[in-house]
Order: C-alpha cells, then sequence, then structure tokens
C-alpha cells in the first residue's frame, strides 16, 4: 500500500513538473520526436532509394552481341553450335537473366520442300532461327498462326514459317535435304508473302524454321551460327554476365592479341563480344554511390543520435539537481529521486518516440522491423543517459548540493 | 571575457556536456547538408549523362534527282530558317553543325565492308594500266564489255581490300562511250591506262569488275548521240544492227583510258597533268578516311539511339569536344584493316572534299525502317564524297589519337542518317576553318518530251545539323518550334531520359527530405540548448544586475560564454564533419572507381561537396549566437526583481 501510495505521488509530482516546465518539456518531446523521425526516415531513404535504383535498371535494356575476334563484324560468323547452349539451356547460367535470343544460320544450305503425298513444291533455303524473321533483315512479313509466337523457335519442334504460295499455315510440309535422305515433317506455324524486289535484290526464298531442330536435322556443318545476339533481362547483372562469358568469349581486341587455348566448350577462343551499355554506366553508378554512401553514413548519424539522445537527457536532470536535493533534504529517499527523475524522462522520451513514430507511420504507411529496431536502440541510449545522471543524483550527497547551490 | 573563461571553467562538466551536445548535433547536420549535397550534383551529372536531340530529314526540303521523285515536303529555302529557329529556342542547349573533310596518310586504307557498290565511291576509282584482250559491243544495249590483262609490273593503284586478297589477271570492263573519232575505246592488243571504278571480284570468272564513264564526270553534259552509220561505222562495229545508236563525249579529257606505248610513269612524265592527277587523286583517297567534326558525339542520330556504340577504349567527351583536342574514334573495321588500336595516334594531311550526290535504289528491306521519311519512296539521294581534289589541295597536318572503336548495328542503306566504315569522328576545334561553304551541284532528270538535266545548287550537307535539347524539354521545343510555323519537321531522341526523368525527381526529392529533417533536428537540440542555457543565463544575469552591472556588460559576458562553447563545438564539428565524410566518400568511391566511366565525375562532385560541409557548419555557428542573442537581449530588458523571482523558481 505504502509503496503503491509513494509511486502514485511520484507520478502526480512528475506530470506537475513536466506542465510547470512545460517549454522545456515541449523540447524535450520534439527533439526525441524529431530523432525518432530522423531514424525512420533514413531507413526509408536507403530503401527507396534502392527501388528507385531497381526502377532505373530497368529502364535499361542491355544486349549481348557476340563479333569475330577482331569486333569488325557481328554477322557471317560461323560459330559452332555448342554455343547455342550457352543462351538456350535450362542448366546454363544465363538462363533466366537473358531474352530475345537471336541466334540464326546463313540461309545457304537448300532443302527441296514438297507436300505430304510427296508433290514437290520448291527449292528453299533453309534458315535455322530463335526469332520470328523480319523485314529489314529477311525482306518479309511473317502472319504467324493463332497460338504461336516466337517462343516456338527456341525450341526443337518440327515447325516452319514458308511462303504463301508453298503452303497454307496449319499445312504440313516434308523437308528432303538429298535424295536418299528420309523426308523430315514439318507443320507450317506461319508464312510470309513474297515481296516485289528490284533488279538488283534476290527474292526471299526461305524455309525458316527453329535453330536446334534445324542444328539437329538440317544443318550440314556444326559451324553454322551466322549471328549469335540476345538481351539482358536485369542490367544489374551486367558484370556477372560479363565475367561468364569470358569463360567462352574474348573482350574485343585488335590485331590479333587473343588469348590461347581453349574455352569452357573446348572450343578455341575466336569469337568477342560486347554488351553496349550506353550511359548505363554514367547514370547508374552515381546513384549507386549515393546509395552506398547514405548506407554508410546512417549509423554514423545513428551513433550521433543516441549520443545527442543521452546527452540532452543527461542535461534535463542535472540542471535540477537543487530540486533533488531539497526533495532529500525533507526526507526523501536517494530511490525516490531516482526514481522521481527516471520517470520524468522516461515519460517525455515515450511521448517524443510515440509521436515520432506515429508521424513515421502516417507518412510512410508503414513501420518496418529495422526502424522499429532503430527507435528502441534510440530509446534505450536516451534511457541510459537518464539513469546514470539519475544515478548519480541520487547517490550525491544532500549538504554538497546545497552548499553548491549557495 | 575574463568571467565567461572562469564561468566555463567553473562548471566543466556541464560545459563539456554543451560542447558535445551541439558539436554531435552540428556534425550530423553538416554531414547530412554534404551528402544532400552529394546527391544534388550527382543527380545533375545523371541528367548530364543524357543527350536530348532533336533531328529532321533534309531530304524533305530537296527535290530528288530520280526522274520520278515525289516533289519535296518543304520548300529549300525554308531550311536555312528552320535551323536558325532551332537554335534560337530557348529550348535548346546548342546546335551541332557537323563538318566534313578527309584525311589522308599513305600507311591506311579504307576497309572492305562497303554494303552496295555505291558507298565504295570515291575509294574504287583506280588506275589500271594493261593490254586489252577483247572488246565486244552488246547489241541490244549501249554498252561495251572490254577484258584488260592486268601489267601488275606497271602502275596500279587499286583498292587495298581488293588486292589483299586478289590479284585477278583480267579486269572487265563495262563502259558507253565510244572515242570522239567514231572508233571503239579500246583496241586488241593496245596498252592503256586506265582510270575505272573497280568494283571488285567478279566471283563468276575470278575477274577484276570495274566500270567507266559513270562516276567520274557529269557525263550527261557532253554527250552526243550517234547511230550507225554503214559507210562510215562498219569497219570498226560490224555485226551490229543498222539502228543500233552509241554514244560518245564531246570532251576528250573526259574519257578514262588513255592509250600508251611506253610505261605508265615515262608517260605520266609527258603529260599534260590530266592523268597525273588522275593518279594523285586515286593514290590520295584510296589512302584517305572520311573525318565528321563534331562538338558533341552524341547529337549525331547513330551514336545517340545506340546503333553505333563504343566497342574499345572510351568515346569523345564534351569536354575534349569543347577544347578541341586531337582525338578520335574510328570504326573497328577501320581500326583492324590498318593495325591500328587505341592509343595510337594517327597523321593526317587534311583536305577539304566535295560532294556527288547520287540516286540510291532502297532495297525492300529499309524501306520501313523506323521515322526517316525514306517510307514509301523507293530512291533517294545520298550525298558521297568525291574524294580528293587535286586543284585544292591539302588544308594542314593534323595528329589525332584514337581513343576508341566503334561499331554500327543495323546500319542499313546509306542515308544522311548513318556513315560508312571509313568514317572518323573528332572535335570540331581540332580543326580551324570553315569547310563545306561551297554549295554542291544536284542535277535533276525530269521528263517532259524529253529527258531535261537541270543544276540546283545545295548549300547544305544532308545529315550534318542536330540541335541539342534541355533533357525534358523536347515538348516545349516542338511548341516553340510550331509557334515559328515548322512544327513537325523535327523527330526527337532522349536516350531513354523521358523514362528515367521521374524516378530522378523522385530521388531528389527523398535526399532532400533527409536534409529538411536533418535540419529540424539540430534546430531542435539548438532550441533545447538554448532554453537550457536561458535558465542559467537569466540567473546570472539577474545577479549581475542587481549587483549594480550595466545591462550591456551583463549581456556581452553570458553572450561570450554562448560563443566560446559554440565556437569550439564548431572546431570540432568541422574536424570531425570533414573526417566522416571523407571516410564515407572514400568508401563509397573506392568500390566505384574501378573501371567505371562516372569515376571521373564523381571525382569533381566529391570535391565541390566537401565545402558544403565547413558552410554549414559555419552557418550553423552564427545562426547559434544570432538566436542566442536575440534571446538574450529579450531577457537583459526585463526587471531585475522578475528576473531574480524566475531564477529562484527555477
Amino acid at each position: 500500500m505504502k509503496f503503491i501510495r509513494i509511486f502514485l505521488h511520484s507520478l502526480s509530482y512528475t506530470f506537475n513538473t513536466l506542465i510547470r516546465k512545460i517549454f522545456k518539456s515541449i523540447a524535450v518531446v520534439i527533439c526525441v520526436a524529431t530523432f525518432a523521425i530522423l531514424i525512420c526516415v533514413m531507413d526509408y531513404t536507403i530503401q527507396k532509394q534502392g527501388n528507385l535504383l531497381l526502377d532505373m535498371y530497368e529502364q535499361y535494356k542491355v544486349n549481348i552481341v557476340v563479333l569475330d575476334k577482331f569486333a569488325e563484324n557481328k554477322e557471317d560468323l560461323e560459330i559452332n553450335n555448342k554455343y547455342a547452349s550457352i543462351f538456350m539451356q535450362e542448366d546454363s547460367k544465363l538462363w533466366g537473366l537473358i531474352d530475345e535470343v537471336v541466334i540464326r544460320s546463313n540461309g545457304e544450305e537448300s532443302a527441296d520442300v514438297y507436300l505430304q503425298d510427296d508433290t514437290f513444291i520448291d527449292t528453299l533455303n533453309v534458315v535455322g532461327i530463335t526469332y520470328i524473321p523480319e523485314q529489314y533483315e529477311f525482306g518479309v512479313t511473317v502472319e504467324m498462326a493463332e497460338g504461336y509466337s516466337k517462343d516456338i523457335f527456341m525450341g526443337d519442334e518440327s515447325v516452319c514459317i514458308v511462303p504463301q504460295n508453298v503452303s497454307q499455315i496449319g499445312g504440313n510440309v516434308c523437308i528432303k535435304q538429298g535424295p536418299d535422305i528420309e523426308p523430315l515433317i514439318y507443320k507450317v506455324v506461319g508464312t510470309y508473302v513474297p515481296q516485289e524486289v528490284g533488279y538488283d535484290e534476290e527474292e526471299a526464298n526461305f524455309i525458316f524454321c527453329p535453330y536446334l531442330n534445324y542444328d539437329q536435322h538440317l544443318a550440314s556443318t556444326k559451324n553454322n551460327i551466322y549471328r549469335l545476339e540476345c538481351r539482358i533481362i536485369d542490367a544489374q547483372k551486367v558484370t556477372e554476365i560479363e565475367n561468364y562469358l569470358l569463360k567462352y568469349f574474348i573482350a574485343p581486341s585488335m590485331a590479333g592479341v587473343t588469348p590461347s587455348g581453349y574455352n569452357e566448350l573446348k572450343l578455341f577462343y575466336e569469337y568477342s563480344f560486347i554488351i553496349p551499355k550506353g550511359n548505363l554506366e554514367e547514370v547508374i553508378d552515381p546513384i549507386k554511390a549515393d546509395i552506398k554512401k547514405l548506407k554508410i553514413v546512417e549509423p554514423f548519424i545513428f551513433s550521433f543520435s543516441i549520443a545527442i539522445g543521452f546527452i540532452i537527457s543527461m542535461l534535463s536532470i542535472r540542471n535540477r539537481k537543487a530540486e533533488f536535493a531539497v526533495m532529500r533534504s525533507l526526507g526523501a529517499s536517494g530511490f525516490y529521486v531516482f526514481f522521481e527523475s527516471f520517470m520524468e524522462q522516461f515519460i517525455l522520451c515515450m511521448v517524443g518516440t510515440g509521436i515520432g513514430s506515429i508521424a513515421a507511420y502516417f507518412a510512410y504507411g508503414n513501420l518496418s522491423g529495422s526502424q522499429i529496431n532503430k527507435i528502441l536502440i534510440f530509446t534505450a541510449c536516451y534511457m541510459l543517459g537518464a539513469v546514470i545522471e539519475a544515478i548519480s543524483i541520487a547517490r550525491v550527497k544532500v549538504m554538497k548540493i546545497m552548499k553548491a547551490n549557495e | 571575457m575574463g568571467y565567461s573563461v572562469k564561468s566555463i571553467y567553473r562548471a566543466p562538466v556541464r560545459s563539456i556536456i554543451y560542447i558535445l551536445l551541439l558539436s554531435l548535433a552540428a556534425t550530423s547536420l553538416c554531414v547530412s547538408i554534404a551528402i544532400w549535397k552529394y546527391s544534388t550534383e550527382s543527380i545533375k551529372e545523371v541528367r548530364n549523362a543524357f543527350t536530348t536531340i532533336g533531328v529532321f530529314s533534309e531530304m524533305n526540303f530537296t527535290e530528288q534527282s530520280y526522274v520520278k521523285a515525289d516533289p519535296p515536303l518543304y520548300d529549300y529555302s525554308m531550311l536555312l530558317k528552320v535551323k536558325n529557329s532551332a537554335s534560337e529556342s530557348i529550348y535548346a542547349l546548342s546546335t551541332d553543325r557537323r563538318e566534313f573533310v578527309m584525311g589522308f596518310n599513305e600507311n591506311i586504307s579504307p576497309d572492305n565492308s562497303m554494303r552496295n557498290e555505291k558507298e565504295k565511291y570515291p575509294y574504287a576509282m583506280s588506275i589500271v594500266t594493261g593490254i586489252c584482250e577483247s572488246i565486244e559491243f552488246s547489241k541490244n544495249s549501249i554498252n561495251y564489255t572490254a577484258l584488260i590483262r592486268i601489267d601488275y609490273d606497271d602502275l596500279n593503284i587499286i583498292p587495298k581490300y581488293i588486292t589483299n586478297v586478289y590479284t585477278p589477271e583480267i579486269m572487265e570492263i563495262n563502259g558507253i562511250y565510244i572515242t570522239s573519232d567514231n572508233q571503239k575505246p579500246f583496241k586488241v592488243g593496245e596498252k592503256y591506262i586506265i582510270y575505272a571504278y573497280v568494283d571488285g571480284l567478279n566471283p563468276n570468272n575470278d575477274y577484276l569488275s570495274a566500270t567507266v564513264d559513270k562516276w567520274a564526270y557529269d557525263y550527261h553534259k557532253y554527250e552526243e548521240i550517234i547511230f550507225y552509220d554503214p559507210a562510215t561505222m562498219k569497219e570498226e562495229f560490224s555485226e551490229m544492227p543498222d539502228d543500233k545508236p552509241y554514244f560518245k563525249l564531246t570532251d576528250d579529257s573526259l574519257y578514262m583510258m588513255q592509250r600508251i606505248e611506253t610505261t605508265a610513269e615515262d608517260f605520266l612524265e609527258q603529260d599534260n597533268g590530266l592523268w597525273s592527277d588522275r593518279v594523285e587523286q586515286c593514290y590520295v583517297t584510296q589512302h584517305s578516311v572520311e573525318i565528321v567534326l563534331t562538338n558533341n558525339i552524341n547529337s549525331i542520330y547513330m551514336f545517340n539511339n545506340g546503333d553505333a556504340y563504343i566497342i574499345q577504349g572510351r568515346n569523345i567527351t564534351k569536354e575534349e569536344c569543347s577544347s578541341g583536342a586531337n582525338v578520335c574514334i574510328v570504326s573497328t573495321q577501320f581500326s583492324s584493316m590498318n593495325n591500328i588500336k587505341v592509343g595510337d595516334k594517327l597523321k593526317l594531311n587534311v583536305y577539304e572534299n566535295n560532294f556527288k550526290i547520287v540516286s540510291h535504289i532502297i532495297s525492300k528491306a529499309n524501306r520501313e525502317t523506323g521515322w526517316q521519311t525514306i517510307q514509301g519512296k523507293d530512291t533517294v539521294d545520298i550525298w558521297l564524297s568525291k574524294g580528293f581534289d587535286v586543284d585544292k589541295g591539302f588544308y594542314k597536318e593534323v595528329e589525332y589519337e584514337i581513343v576508341g572503336t566503334y561499331l554500327v548495328d543495323n546500319r542499313g542503306d546509306k542515308n544522311e542518317f548513318n556513315f560508312i566504315n571509313n568514317t572518323m569522328f573528332a572535335p570540331s576545334e581540332s580543326i580551324e576553318g570553315s569547310f563545306n561553304t561551297e554549295p554542291t551541284v544536284l542535277t535533276l532528270k525530269r521528263y517532259t518530251d524529253k529527258l531535261i538535266y537541270t543544276d540546283l545548287l545545295r548549300t547544305s550537307v544532308p545529315g550534318s545539323f542536330s540541335v541539342v535539347i534541355k533533357n525534358g524539354y523536347a515538348e516545349h521545343f516542338e511548341a516553340d518550334m510550331e509557334q515559328a510555323g515548322y512544327g513537325g519537321i523535327f523527330r526527337y531522341f532522349d536516350q531513354g531520359y523521358s523514362k528515367v526523368s521521374k524516378t530522378l525527381d523522385e530521388y531528389s526529392q527523398i535526399s532532400l527530405l533527409v536534409a529538411l529533417i536533418s535540419i529540424g533536428v539540430w534546430m531542435t537540440v539548438v532550441v533545447v540548448f538554448i532554453v537550457t542555457c536561458n535558465s542559467k543565463s537569466r540567473k546570472d544575469i539577474a545577479i549581475m544586475r542587481s549587483l549594480g552591472s550595466p545591462k550591456g556588460r551583463a549581456y556581452m559576458t553570458q553572450l561570450f560564454t554562448v560563443f566560446i562553447l559554440s565556437f569550439m563545438a564548431l572546431v570540432i564539428c568541422i574536424i570531425a564533419g570533414l573526417y566522416v565524410y571523407n571516410i564515407v566518400t572514400d568508401i563509397a568511391y573506392a568500390d566505384m572507381a574501378k573501371g567505371s566511366n562516372a569515376a571521373s565525375i564523381l571525382k569533381n562532385v566529391i570535391e565541390s561537396s566537401k565545402g558544403a560541409v565547413v558552410v554549414a557548419a559555419i552557418t550553423q555557428f552564427l545562426t547559434i549566437i544570432g538566436a542566442f542573442a536575440i534571446v538574450l537581449s529579450i531577457q537583459v530588458r526585463q526587471n531585475v526583481m522578475v528576473m531574480m523571482r524566475k531564477g529562484k523558481k527555477q
């Protein structure tokens, strides 16, 4: 009972004191609240800037272009078919990091195309391809069957795109590459109208089929990749991809300066690659450096905040030494004085951090775990300062304080 | 002053706490301000990494030479007005008016990856010496075909991209004109020196394929048609139909072959200059590179939109452009052909070239490319360099350092926006002088009742102009142009700035937020400090005033106390603030400096932001002193008894 009475009395005295020095109390509360907000804002800023950086990365579409070893040409390369596995196989490290793979053969191999009843239609140039052929490259405008997209050319199905006068969409054609070779049946998933051409142009006369299928059944040589490119989905992975590709390709170089020996495909280093980044580095690197700076500076700011909280709590108690000395001289125990001074700072701290936390919560919609942890650490350090000063006041001799006051 | 120092000395713990409080708050503030300044500057640099350009097709302003060409969309006289209006817009940062020259070095050769016949001009113009083995006129056309056995022991200037690979014995020449005295241009068994356009090797017969009577001059002005006259022509042209026409030239100096009886060298010594000039023209041109002088490499369409990109080394920087540094970038094909690498220096004898305007049939594949108004057309005029002009000679010698090599992607047919692989880019200021000032003759061919040739003068080289616009202001620029009556002419390319600008704006706002909150925190700490100091100083002032001390003295004493405390905090703040800033930037910069193109830019930003620490520290010091001075001045005016009572209450 006695303890409850003392507790309630100390609480009422605390509130009276806080109200009597209302401006000072408000100043301390505002100070603590702004520290709480600063801690939340720093944490939020780092997170938000990280998200904005990801947004920036998404705006950049970066390609990988494979070239000859002198970086002169990206076409007519005669690349070994093993290189396709780096870009097309699921167990490759690039799987999931790239899309829009462009692999095609040179289209110089020809094949006789028949109907299924063995009626000869035409001799067409076979092109193994991983994408739908385009006007600028082949001079064709393709109409695809419903339900079929460019993804079908990344597989090895026996499908094809042919001129409209060869077959209609949905039909089947047979491809024979020689008199004694078993014909292969291909489903027509797209057609194109051969364009009228000028006097110096050759008419487009191709049959397009998925590269993997072409490589398996129709290619006459293993070095059948005419052109090889792809797009990197996530520009963040550029460095990682560059390092991976160096196991198979060389960085472009002049005049025969090439690594000797075999790459990881057990082929000679013959081809180079380039990843044209445009202004990616000039745009992304400063932002990355800025975020990194903020991450480095944030512990400093946090430490300063803790130290300032500690000092403010000490100062608040220290200035009332004389008052506590009078209380002691009137019979209040050391514990009561400690409790009294501790409670004042506790209430101010709780109100301040509460206001700061609520303000941050309403401003950002939520408080993350790390923000809450940091606020708790700040609160603990603030109260530690209060505890230390309160203990020192509770232990100091009354007469010494009274004499100093005089 | 003594009193102030003593009062600090008498309460050391309190003084240290005050100094710590102020210095920590100030350091936190200064570092936050410096970080915000860094963010602002680096965002500015990020925005500067983009270049927004406006370009337009000059083909829309000029008649095309092809006989069935559509009329232009705009009058040619409007062209200069459009350019001037663009450069006067408040949203235009600058304009790039590129100039085209060529540079000769006997150790270089153009590369061999030209896409079509026209792009080989003027490098394919060659001197070949040999003996005629046969000549045959077509019965159904005006052409003839002559076979020349090449004499490799005599003078031959044939493009290196051919001679590196082939040494054909026979050259197959296609021509049109008979001689001025109505004879065959070549006689079997005779030796000739020939000025021909050597296209390459004919894969069907391994002959060198060449053309005369097409490229070198404006033949149509000097043509004369001759019909077969049995009495006069039968001896020369037997077995030809009676009504077959022949063409000859009225100016003997235009013929591209000359019968010689000695070596070519001996012949040239006695020549009146025509053939010496042709030999010099061929030799110099075949060892030349085309130089595009620009003041902003990213204002060039193909570099701006990523169709041309750096393979090795780096691009020319803005600073190098503005300072006229002797640096350049070349194509990978050129560097490979000539065994030149990044870092090498190339001496060039620079000369100004004229242009030849040629009508070019656009391949079907290129007719629907992008935004250019070649869409729907099947021919377009292209401007080709004419190569070395002996009369003009060389302009000056310049040495360039190669800082990078580029590759062009998806180039398509030659047009005003792309360039051949034998092109080098260098800063405009690297060569003093004005070039391309002479007008170029455009010859129109139109049918009325007969084919009419009309010469027009063109003063602007297509593809030489672009306007650099402030990032994010392309629409405003277009509005300006619309107001001037030139709307819809320009097309805009911004390297993706419009996609990222919103993100950059958000980024700036967030960075500002941290600085504002830091200022708020500092202010509250200062308020706490002032409130705390104020309560103590009230008591001291009251005692001093009651003992007879004047207001001024009491005021200055208290103010000076705070001044000393704040000054010590300032010193600690500056030292600690710079220390923390240096640690932070060193760690962040070190990680990024490994091979990043942005490293040098950021170094400047770091240095300029460092000053913000000191400025912020001094500003907060002055603010504290000023605020306390105001509070003190109010306090000092109060009644002594009121002050004593308040002090006692505390």
